[in-house]
C-alpha cells in the first residue's frame, strides 16, 4: 500500500499522467501539513517521493556516492527543520529542489576552494583514480558504459570540472534531470534568461574541450 | 543571423530550448551548411558520451540514506512552526473565551477517557493466544485459571479413553501490574531490568526514557552509561544521552560521550553528543573536535564540530 502511494507521489509519474487517482494520491498538501504538525511518518513519505531524484542529482554532480549521501542528508534535514516556513507559495518540488541545489552548490564551491578532490588521490595501496573507481562501482551488464573509453571518461570529467558550480548545476538539471529552463530558473532563483545564458556558456565550454568527439 | 549565430544556438536547439521560429530558421540553415551540420553532430556525440556516464543510485544506497536520515530526524526537534501556523493550530490564542471553552471540553474528554479505562474489557484472542478472563471456569474440569489476565498456550493433549476425559497441558503467563513512584527502589529495579531486556528494544526505549528523568541514583546513572556505550538501538542511546546531560560536566561521562562522538555509527547520536558536550565547553575536547573536522564523513556532523570549535574559540586545524 505504501509502495503504491510512494509510486503515485513520484513527480515523474505525476507529470506523465493526468489520471485522477494519481492526482488524488498526489495531494501533497495534506502530507506537508501533517509534517508541519510534527508527523515524522508523513515526512518519510515526502522523502520517498523525491529522494531518488535528489540522490541521482547529487551523485552525478559529485561523482561520489559518499558526497551524495552527505548532500542527501543535509538537504532533507534542512527541509525537515524548515518545513514550518513552507507557505505553499510554490510547489514542494520547487522548494525541495531549491534546498538541494543550494546544498550541492555549496559542496561544489567547497571543492573548488579547497581543491581537495583531485582525480587521483594517494591511498595506502598507491594512487587511486577516483573517476575510474567510481565507474567500477557501477553495476555490470551495461555494455554502453563498459565500452566507454577511460580516456574519454577523464576528458569529460575534466570538461565538467572546467564549469563554474552554477554552470555545472544548470547543465546537470537540463541534461541529466531533463528540466526545462523555466523551472531551472525558478529553482536556482534566477530568470529563465539567466539560466539559458548559463546553459549556453556551459555547452560552449564543453564543446571547446570535447569538440573532437564526433 | 549569420553562420556563427546559428553555430551558437546549436546547443539550445539540441535541448529544445529555442523559440519555434528560431528552431525553424536553424534547421533550414543546417540543411544547407556543412559546418553547422558537423557542429550539430558533435553536440549529439558529446550528449551521448555524457549520457553514457550517467550515474544512478542503487537501491541499497537509497535505503541506507533513508535509514540514516530518519535516524537523524528522530534525533532532531520537530519542525519549527511559523507564527501563522501556530495560530492556525491554536486559534484560541486570538479568542481567550473560546479558548477556555475548548480547554474545559478537552478536560472533560480526558476525564471520560480516564473513566473508560477503569472499565474492564476482555477479548477472546490476543496476540494469537487464547486469553482466559479471570471469571473463566471450565465446568467439570480441574482447570481453574487464577485471577488476572492469563495468556495460555496449549502444550500437550492427553486423552483418557477410560474416563472419556482429556488432560490438556497449558503454559500460562500471568501479567501483573504494579505501580509506584520512581523513588521506590523496587520500581527502579524493575525499570532497570526492563532497560536491559535485549529482546525488546521498544521496552528499552520506554524504560530508559523514564529513567533518564530520574538519574539521581548510582544504578540509574550506570544504566544510562551502559545504554550509551553498548545498546545497539540508536533511539535507546539517544534517550540515554538525554539522561546523561545533567552529568555532562563529570569526567567519566564526558569520556563516554567523547568516545560515542568518535565511534558511534549513528550520526543522530553523534550530533546529540556534540550538543551535550558543547553545553560544558572543555579545552580537552578541542582535539577531538579538530580531528573530527578532518575525519568525519558526514557534512552535517562536521559542520556541528566546526560550530563547536567556534563556540570554544578554538581553531579548526591542528597546527
Amino acid at each position: 500500500m505504501e509502495d503504491v502511494l510512494n509510486e503515485a507521489l513520484s513527480p515523474e509519474k505525476a507529470a506523465a499522467s493526468g489520471n485522477a487517482a494519481l492526482d488524488a494520491a498526489l495531494d501533497e498538501t495534506g502530507v506537508i501539513r501533517a509534517v508541519q504538525n510534527g508527523d515524522r511518518d508523513a515526512f518519510e513519505r515526502l522523502v520517498r517521493a523525491y529522494d531518488k531524484d535528489v540522490l541521482r542529482l547529487a551523485m552525478n554532480l559529485t561523482r561520489s556516492a559518499e558526497d551524495a549521501r552527505d548532500i542527501y542528508q543535509e538537504a532533507f534535514l534542512k527541509a525537515y527543520r524548515n518545513i514550518g516556513s513552507f507557505r505553499f507559495e510554490c510547489s514542494f518540488y520547487t522548494w525541495i529542489y531549491r534546498i538541494v541545489t543550494n546544498v550541492c552548490l555549496d559542496t561544489l564551491r567547497r571543492r573548488k576552494v579547497r581543491a581537495e578532490e583531485p582525480a587521483v588521490v594517494q591511498t595506502p595501496d598507491g594512487p587511486l583514480d577516483r573517476i575510474s573507481s567510481a565507474e567500477e562501482d557501477r553495476p555490470l551488464g551495461d555494455p554502453e558504459r563498459q565500452v566507454l573509453n577511460r580516456q574519454l571518461e577523464k576528458r569529460i570529467g575534466a570538461a565538467l570540472e572546467g564549469l563554474t558550480p552554477r554552470e555545472r548545476m544548470v547543465f546537470e538539471l537540463r541534461h541529466y534531470q531533463g528540466m526545462r529552463l523555466t523551472k531551472i530558473g525558478e529553482i536556482t532563483g534566477t530568470s529563465e534568461e539567466a539560466a539559458r545564458n548559463c546553459l549556453f556558456r556551459a555547452t560552449r565550454k564543453m564543446r571547446s574541450v570535447l569538440g573532437d568527439l564526433a | 543571423m549569420n553562420c556563427q549565430d546559428f553555430h551558437d544556438l546549436i546547443a539550445l536547439y539540441h535541448y529544445g530550448e529555442l523559440a519555434a521560429e528560431d528552431e525553424e530558421r536553424l534547421e533550414h540553415h543546417v540543411d544547407g551548411c556543412a559546418v553547422c551540420r558537423a557542429e550539430e553532430g558533435r553536440m549529439r556525440a558529446i550528449a551521448q558520451a555524457l549520457d553514457a556516464r550517467a550515474m544512478a543510485p542503487e537501491a541499497p544506497l537509497v535505503a541506507e540514506c533513508r535509514r540514516d536520515l530518519m535516524d537523524a530526524v528522530l534525533a532532531s526537534r520537530p519542525p519549527a512552526l511559523g507564527w501563522d501556523r501556530l495560530r492556525s493550530v491554536f486559534p484560541s490564542f486570538a479568542n481567550p473565551v473560546a479558548g477556555l471553552r475548548q480547554l474545559a471540553f478537552a478536560a472533560g474528554l480526558v476525564g471520560l477517557g480516564f473513566l473508560a479505562a477503569r472499565i474492564p474489557f476482555h477479548s477472546s484472542i490476543r496476540g494469537g493466544r487464547a486469553v482466559l478472563p479471570e471469571s473463566t471456569n471450565v465446568i467439570g474440569s480441574s482447570i481453574v485459571p487464577p485471577p488476572g489476565e492469563t495468556f495460555s498456550n496449549v502444550r500437550s493433549v492427553q486423552p483418557d479413553p477410560a474416563s472419556g476425559r482429556v488432560q490438556i497441558g497449558l503454559e500460562e503467563t500471568r501479567r501483573h501490574f504494579v505501580s509506584g513512584s520512581l523513588a521506590d527502589a523496587a520500581i527502579q529495579k524493575l525499570l532497570l531490568t526492563a532497560a536491559g531486556d535485549e529482546t525488546n528494544p521498544g521496552l528499552r526505549v520506554e524504560s530508559i526514557g523514564i529513567l533518564k528523568d530520574y538519574p539521581g541514583s548510582r544504578e540509574v546513572r550506570q544504566a544510562l552509561l551502559e545504554a550509551l556505550k553498548h545498546d545497539p538501538n540508536p533511539s535507546v542511546r539517544l534517550k540515554a544521552i538525554e539522561g546523561l546531560k545533567s552529568f555532562a560536566a563529570q569526567a567519566d561521562i564526558r569520556q563516554a560521550l567523547a568516545r560515542a562522538l568518535v565511534s558511534d555509527t549513528n550520526q543522530g547520536v553523534r550530533v546529540q553528543v556534540i550538543e551535550v558536550l558543547t553545553e560544558h565547553p572543555d579545552d580537552s575536547l578541542v582535539g577531538v573536535f579538530q580531528n573530527l573536522v578532518h575525519l568525519e564523513h558526514n557534512n552535517y556532523v562536521r559542520l556541528r564540530c566546526q560550530e563547536a570549535l567556534r563556540h570554544m574559540n578554538a581553531s579548526e586545524g591542528t597546527f
